[in-house]
């Protein structure tokens, strides 16, 4: 990946809190290994809470850095929990107990700390079950969970979550929320988003008003998380013309599948 | 289309520079004015009386500083979200203040774009011709043929 998104990857900030979207399982891996692998690289503490494909993808992807997978658990420095088996454990009712959350990822990052390794990196697919699964008010409450704990403790966060940016349910039910529960929200390919809904809104708008519109867009200020420029035109767009939205996310939609079958963003 | 907005600005310069901005790139628009907000409410609460909409029309949108006399912009956004005739109407707030609680009030109140001002003409003759192109999209007919492949 070729994307401005890796630097923040890279080299989070202690308390960042991260979201990516993704639809695609290679990015989705290729993503965690930078962060993963990047802070392990540079000797810092990691946990990954994941379910077990992922993991059987990741692994590879980390030793392909250098990283010898099972001596660092050994050593403490990586922690792996399967994300299936922790989740429930702090569920109580259909929500995360903020009580037992804690508790459960203190438990982890002190264990990490405990080893030596005293800036952690985390990231983890929790929240994605409870998206999965259709429980927005859980996985909101459980990103909150997440950024109260990253900024007490110090831990950068990474969550990914399988969302289509074309689907505009998802904008609808699941995106405010976490805008609001993230300190930068990125999608799988920020360049080719971009690109895909540039062309999608000429079409669809005209050429002069297009590039009015994402002016506009552009100009703006906006309080929420740092969210990535193609995200905020697709959110702006459902917002102010909403009567359009549905049009220029079908056809965005069918120019990002072209370009990643052509392997690059025109 | 009968196009027109609300300029709602107490510093004179700007109003000068915004209504010479959309009469040269958007001169299709009427632009009215407001230097305050008790004046910016005067005005909206005027819409469809006296002689109805034609000759008083509801804006199509409002551009809104914060920073005014009398009524702050929030204040006037806060009305107009409750007023029934002027709740829809989509307002940008132009202002130099980027301190964070008034951006999250304004998007909380339900503006649409939240613009800091800049200096110079060149930003307004943009910012009018967005606007324009902006309105024009909105006022436009959806009524499309699904693609059918591309």
């Amino acid at each position: 990946m070729k994307e401005p998104s890796n630097d923040l990857l890279r080299q989070p900030a202690p308390t960042d809190h991260i979201l990516q979207l993704y639809n695609d399982h290679r990015f989705l891996a290729e993503a965690v290994s930078v962060f993963i692998g990047s802070g392990m690289s540079s000797g810092e503490g990691a946990i990954v809470v994941a379910v077990p494909d992922h993991w059987k993808t990741l692994a590879p992807l980390l030793s392909g850095q250098g990283i010898d997978v099972p001596a660092a658990q050994e050593r403490g420095q990586l922690a792996v929990l399967d994300a299936a088996e922790t989740l429930p454990g702090f569920m109580k009712e259909g929500t995360p107990d903020a009580k037992i959350f804690r508790q459960t990822a203190i438990g982890v990052i002190n264990q990490v700390r405990a080893a030596g390794f005293a800036k952690v990196r985390w990231w983890g697919e929790m929240v994605n079950l409870l998206w999965e699964a259709g429980k927005v008010d859980a996985f909101v409450r459980l990103e909150e969970l997440f950024t109260e704990v990253g900024r007490d403790y110090s831990v950068s966060v990474f969550c990914s979550v399988s969302m289509d940016p074309f689907d505009i349910e998802s904008h609808a039910t699941g995106l405010p929320g976490a805008m609001k529960t993230h300190s930068h929200m990125i999608p799988e390919d920020d360049g080719r988003l971009q690109a895909s809904v540039d062309r999608a809104m000429m079409e669809v708008l005209g050429e002069s008003e297009a590039k009015s519109v994402a002016a506009l867009i552009r100009m703006s200020v906006h309080p929420d998380a740092k969210t990535a420029a193609a995200l905020s035109t697709v959110l702006l767009l459902l917002k102010h013309l909403p009567q359009f939205a549905g049009e220029i996310l079908s056809l965005a939609g069918l120019y990002y599948a072209q370009q990643g079958l052509n392997g690059s963003a025109k | 289309m009968n196009l027109a907005i609300l300029i709602v600005e107490d510093e004179e310069d700007d109003v000068f520079f915004l209504k010479r901005a959309f009469a040269k790139g958007a001169p299709q628009i009427a632009v009215r004015v407001a230097r305050d907000g008790e004046e910016a409410i005067a005005d909206l609460s005027r819409v469809g009386l006296r002689g109805g909409e034609l000759e008083h029309p509801i804006p199509s949108l409002v551009l809104l500083d914060l920073k005014l006399p009398r009524k702050s912009g929030l204040e006037v956004l806060q009305w107009m979200r409750t007023n029934p005739e002027t709740r829809e109407v989509p307002v940008i707030i132009r202002s130099s203040s980027n301190v964070l609680a008034d951006v999250e009030r304004a998007y909380e109140l339900g503006c649409s774009f939240y613009i800091l001002k800049q200096v110079g003409f060149g930003e307004l003759h943009t910012l009018a011709k967005c606007i324009a192109d902006f309105l024009h999209v909105q006022g436009r007919n959806t009524l499309r043929l699904p693609l059918f492949g591309i």
